[in-house]
């Protein structure tokens, strides 16, 4: 009877593992692969228009002339949320949307500008759209950008990733991913984010650029940031490995490689006002310098270093006085006071916006030059020889 | 039968049956009694003693062997003044001819002992045999059907007229095929021989590589109508007594009718007879039985096959290759690391391919989805019919180049690489992808080749599994698998020992050095279980230097 007991007992627990499994089998020339989804603002305000930008899958069997083809699928209708837009894509394709491998979600800056939240709650719940999908907002209509004709890449969508990819392995802080732009939104304090990129015509191709920052407020896109703010959004956060500081002094002018910059923040409070201490460790060797006629090599090393310190300090705190006209902590201060002094924090978040416009921030460079690079001083020095 | 090993199986799970079957329960299965056998005839005939009449025992012995066209008798006169009569009976091609001139006619036949004319019965006999014969190897049998078994097995059976007995004197000396460098375990270092078809040779080579008066061998006959002679070889002290007495009462008591390799054998004593995986071993090589007899296993050498099988088995055992022990333990230990992956991706590579990309394409990186959607496009077949296609064309290919003769075999390669790797794809009939991970799969079946006929039964059930239920299905057959392997023995040991967190881990996954290696495997050997004292690294050279100079 035990054993009958026993027997049953482990049937039952082998069919727990049994009756369930996935359910969603799909072939693959049975799916579309999204690469980049782009929202607008449409001419009805309660609409929007919604392209998607789809890899077209090319016979590997066939000639080479068919991938001289189009490289993508584009399909673009107008409907009041996502959800429709995708239903509609669906009943129109011959194939299913496949959304896992989505790239790219580009917002419209007009769509940007109106509101932005109300349309992100699909690609957060929904279990196809991937979380690390990045975030972009179009200096322009966002379908053109899917559209673009490239060179570099075929498949737009691609070549945003791409791009962003690149750009991290000098920050990590520039890849903003859905999971990154939400938590920013959610958070009480901190400003969300996002590059912006736009198309440009040169010699009859289209280009992409990337154009600085779009700094977002809880709902919409309130202001931007240029792309020489954002480096110094980017040296202010730490974490770099890779960038440049150039800077011209009355002896001439340099550019120096950061190998990597980190950033440590310290918060005092002085009863009222707040203070975050910024202290910044860089390594940067030269990588190219001119002038400097009459002057020696130690003289030039810490002319450069002090002048390198003084150009990153110069750098973050005009960010940082950005941020405070746009009233937008994209830093995080607010996440780092919330962090350290969770007391204090509750005192001030109710006035968290009156407080950051009085925020003090001390920007400590300490900037360490440790090569020149294979030769060490140019062939414009003369040293020894004085200027006379 | 099925269903009874499953229950059993069950059983053995839930502890109510302990792993391996004691005596009386085979004895209880097994019971049966063969009833009318001529086994049962041949007893009686044992029992009638043998006449004194030299031309009763000739004609009844060669009755017994048939008066086959190849069973000669010599009937001759020896003794002084050729009073005595005897006659000798041999088969033609098993006996050698010239030992049966030199050592046993013609000593006879020129003998000249005072008072051999005297002598009767009993003492006429071993008179003969201690004074007349010149073979080192003389039995004194007293019944017709020993002598007749003797004759059989390339013996001469010598009958003396006024004997109620007969003498049987070695004579064996067949055709064999020499000593030969293995098909099936070929190497770069280590030795080259391999066993062949003849017990006395393969148990030669085994004692060759151990000089140890330890070492045991035990014959036993097998097989009512082939009497196939079986020969157990184990280290008295190192290999478990229970393990000796489980093979030896297993082998004893098997009611078969003939015995032609040691796959009978293996058939018929293992553990877990429908389990994918075999619980024993084979090997065709001396040196890899040597070493296992050194780790106190059991060989079972059998005679007309060159593979010996050996007990109990280990799981890990398959991915020990001989030549691990014979290079240096880094690359060793890679190698042995590199032949788990392969065997992962022998057992697992199609599965995995087919729930990626019919489950699972979002964890594909996108690129490569591209270029598989690419290769997907235009395709006729769902990918695990694809697959299913070019996993079975790969065995049928496999199997016909096995078994050709090796110059057809070179064409049927020829064809298979044209019609798997370029034309399928060409033509459109499958991707290209899919042929990389059946090859794939295909070539990393070969790293375990002891393991070969489990991977490719398992891959197929994998693969349907994946195309059921994906990822979940792999990983419900791989927890199945392992719960399978974990429940398997071997003569009492776990099959799955050495690869479990507690035990022989120097030998498992990664080969340490010898130096390292101070006990025998734990489980399998019994008694001595030391190789080494101690842990003694080599000597380094500064070490030497100093040893030098206190000499």
């Amino acid at each position: 009877m035990k054993l009958v007991r026993i027997f049953s007992a482990a049937v039952l627990a082998a069919f727990m593992l049994l009756i369930c499994g996935c359910w969603d089998d799909y072939e693959l020339n049975a799916l579309f692969i999204v690469t980049g989804i782009a929202l607008d603002s449409s001419q009805n305000p309660s609409q929007m228009d919604i392209s998607v930008q789809i890899a077209k899958p090319h016979p590997s069997s066939e000639g080479k002339s068919d991938s001289e083809n189009e490289p993508v699928i584009l399909m673009n209708t107008t409907a009041p949320t996502m959800s429709d837009a995708l239903s509609v894509f669906n009943r129109n394709s011959n194939r299913t949307l496949m959304l896992q491998h989505n790239q790219v979600l580009l917002l419209g800056k007009s769509l940007a500008e109106d509101n932005i939240i109300k349309h992100l709650d699909l690609f957060m719940r929904d279990q196809e759209t991937r979380m690390e999908v990045l975030v972009m907002v179009v200096d322009g209509r966002a379908e053109d950008i899917i559209n673009a004709q490239l060179e570099q890449d075929s498949i737009s969508g691609m070549f945003l990733a791409r791009l962003i990819t690149d750009l991290t392995t000098a920050s990590s802080h520039y890849q903003i991913r859905m999971i990154d732009f939400v938590s920013r939104l959610l958070d009480e304090s901190v400003a969300p984010i996002a590059p912006i990129v736009s198309l440009k015509e040169n010699n009859g191709k289209q280009e992409i650029v990337m154009n600085g920052m779009a700094v977002f407020d809880n709902e919409r896109m309130i202001g931007q940031l240029t792309n020489d703010e954002v480096t110094g959004y980017i040296w202010a956060m730490g974490d770099v490995s890779r960038g440049e500081v150039s800077f011209s002094t009355e002896w001439g002018t340099a550019v120096l490689n950061i190998s990597s910059l980190t950033a440590k923040r310290e918060i005092s409070f002085d009863n009222e006002k707040v203070q975050v201490n910024l202290s910044i460790k860089a390594q940067l060797h030269i990588g190219q310098i001119s002038g400097f006629k009459y002057i020696s090599m130690e003289e030039l090393m810490a002319h450069l270093q002090t002048s390198a310190e003084q150009a990153i300090r110069d750098k973050i705190m005009n960010s940082f006085e950005i941020s405070k006209t746009l009233n937008a902590d994209i830093f995080g201060f607010g996440r780092s006071i919330y962090r350290t002094y969770p007391s204090e924090w509750k005192k001030i978040r109710e006035e968290w916006e009156t407080v950051y416009q009085n925020l003090e921030l001390d920007v400590n460079v300490d900037a360490h030059i440790a090569t020149t690079g294979q030769i060490t001083d140019s062939l414009e020095m003369e040293e020894g020889k004085s200027a006379d | 039968m099925f269903l009874k090993y499953f229950i059993r199986k069950l059983q053995y799970i839930t502890g109510f049956r302990k792993a391996v079957r004691t005596p009386e329960e085979t004895h209880k299965e097994a019971h049966w009694k063969p009833e009318e056998t001529e086994s049962g005839t041949s007893e009686e005939k044992e029992k009638e003693p043998m006449k004194a009449e030299l031309k009763d025992n000739l004609g009844q012995l060669l009755d017994m062997l048939g008066n086959s066209n190849d069973v000669k008798k010599h009937v001759f006169r020896f003794g002084p003044d050729n009073t005595l009569s005897g006659a000798l009976v041999f088969i033609d091609g098993l006996a050698d001819s010239k030992t049966i001139t030199d050592a046993i006619l013609r000593p006879l036949i020129t003998t000249r002992m005072k008072g051999l004319a005297s002598l009767k019965g009993e003492n006429l006999l071993d008179a003969v045999s201690e004074n007349a014969l010149f073979s080192g190897d003389v039995e004194t049998v007293e019944s017709l059907s020993e002598l007749a078994a003797g004759c059989l097995s390339g013996d001469t059976a010598l009958l003396l007229e006024g004997c109620q007995a007969g003498l049987i004197i070695s004579s064996k000396g067949w055709e064999k095929r020499g000593v030969s460098e293995p098909q099936s375990e070929a190497v770069v270092r280590g030795p080259r021989e391999g066993f062949t078809e003849n017990l006395r040779t393969n148990t030669s080579m085994i004692r060759r590589k151990i000089h140890h008066g330890k070492l045991i061998a035990e014959q036993l006959t097998v097989g009512r109508k082939t009497r196939t002679g079986i020969c157990l070889m184990y280290l008295d002290g190192v290999a478990n007594p229970d393990v000796v007495k489980k093979v030896k009462y297993r082998i004893e008591n098997l009611e078969v009718d003939s015995i032609l390799e040691s796959g009978y054998i293996e058939e018929y004593i293992e553990d877990a007879p429908f389990s994918p995986f075999s619980t024993i071993g084979y090997s065709e090589k001396p040196d890899v039985v040597a070493s296992r007899i050194l780790e106190g296993r059991v060989a079972i050498v059998v005679d007309g096959t060159p593979f010996v099988l050996t007990a109990p088995m280990l799981f890990i055992e398959s991915f020990q290759s001989t030549e691990d022990y014979y290079v240096r333990p880094l690359y060793a230990s890679l190698v042995r690391i590199l032949r788990f992956i392969a065997f992962f991706i022998a057992v697992f590579g199609p599965a995995v391919y087919i729930a990626l990309t019919v489950f699972h394409q979002e964890m594909i990186p996108t690129t490569l989805l591209f270029t598989i959607a690419n290769a997907r496009e235009g395709t006729p077949f769902p990918v695990f019919i694809e697959t299913a296609i070019m996993v079975i064309t790969f065995e049928i290919l496999r199997e016909a180049g096995v078994r050709l003769p090796r110059p057809v075999g070179q064409a049927i390669s020829i064809v298979g690489a044209l019609v798997m790797g370029d034309a399928a794809v060409s033509a459109g009939l499958v991707g290209a992808p899919v042929v990389i991970a059946v090859s794939l799969t295909a070539v990393s079946g070969f790293l375990v080749p002891n393991q070969y006929d489990a991977a490719s039964m398992l891959r197929i059930i994998m693969m349907i599994l994946a195309a059921l239920i994906g990822g979940y299905g792999i990983s419900m057959g791989f927890l199945g698998l392992l719960i399978h392997l974990a429940s398997l023995t071997s003569f009492g040991v776990p099959y799955f020992q050495g690869l479990s967190f507690s035990r022989n881990l120097e030998d498992a996954v990664v080969r340490m050095p010898l130096w390292t290696m101070v006990k025998r495997p734990k489980g399998i050997a019994y008694h001595d279980i030391t190789r080494r004292r101690f842990f003694i690294p080599p000597l380094r050279p500064h070490q030497d230097e100093d040893g030098q100079k206190e000499n």
